[in-house]
């Protein structure tokens, strides 16, 4: 009779252990770092050493789980800027570089970026790293691509024809902001919109 | 100012109304931009041998390297 109480205790005290401990209270492992995300014998030095072109995937020198942690950030889509002046020049019917690349940002991080900027283009361009003055007095577009999957999303290489000498290996701009590469971009696949 | 030669979301070189060779070069990653320049006289004479293929190869020169054309860089 005592053993059965005493059961019957444990079995109450246990089940409120684990209703007290409720999905709530978890905490999202923090996302991976690209500092304790390279590969052994790889650093960025490693990959900026080779020469553009020569480069290897990012596979092959960051763990896998922050590959898939950093294209994560662009399942919600994903976006860039250019000068209406140059999509009046270059065409609309396919974006993109002739290599079949085109960098984009996390849509998000772009939305971020434009509050925080005011959308004040000379402070835009220091967010994104672009030379003063490139779109001063310019007519901006903002491209946005709903799902960049569907584009073939990956992490630049640095082989990129966009990539230029200040480009860094690990998926994130010189600012910090997050970037990956798609293909060239159909009509049908992105929308534009004033800035 | 009259467009001479396109490469698409690459380059485009115009004529200008005095007579200059403008070279406008599509720049950047997640933010794109045109590189413009002037061309000067050793590279005037290298698209009149080469053709598009300088023009190519100018382009890439100076997206990978902007820093060594910012004192040529114009606006139009």
């Amino acid at each position: 009779m005592k053993t059965t109480l005493l059961k019957s205790v444990l079995l109450v005290f246990l089940a409120a252990v684990s209703w007290s401990c409720s999905d709530k209270d978890k905490v999202d492992p923090a996302p991976p770092s690209l500092a304790n995300s390279w590969k052994s014998g790889w650093d960025s030095q490693k990959v900026l050493a080779l020469a553009k072109g020569s480069r290897p995937l990012p596979e092959v020198y960051l763990e896998a789980n922050y590959v898939t942690y950093q294209l994560s950030l662009f399942e919600k889509g994903a976006t860039y800027l250019v000068p209406k002046s140059t999509l009046d020049n270059y065409g609309r019917d396919t974006l993109g570089y002739p290599d079949n690349t085109q960098f984009v940002m996390a849509a998000g991080e772009m939305d971020a970026m434009l509050v925080k900027t005011g959308k004040d283009i000379s402070k835009i361009e220091t967010e994104l790293g672009i030379p003063a003055g490139s779109w001063k007095d310019k007519p901006m577009v903002r491209i946005s691509i709903a799902n960049p999957k569907e584009l073939n999303l990956r992490l630049p290489s640095g082989n990129e024809m966009g990539a230029n000498a200040l480009w860094l290996p690990g998926g994130k701009l010189p600012t910090g902001y997050s970037e990956a590469v798609v293909n060239r971009i159909p009509k049908s696949k992105y929308t534009e919109t004033p800035l | 100012m009259k467009e001479l030669e396109k490469e698409g979301w690459n380059y485009t070189l115009f004529l200008s109304e005095d007579k200059q060779l403008i070279f406008s070069v599509v720049c950047g990653s997640v933010g794109l931009y045109d590189f413009v320049v002037a061309l000067n006289r050793e590279e005037q004479a290298a698209y009149g041998s080469r053709g598009k293929a300088f023009l190519g190869e100018l382009a890439r020169t100076i997206r990978e390297n902007e820093s060594s054309y910012l004192t040529r860089r114009i606006s139009i």
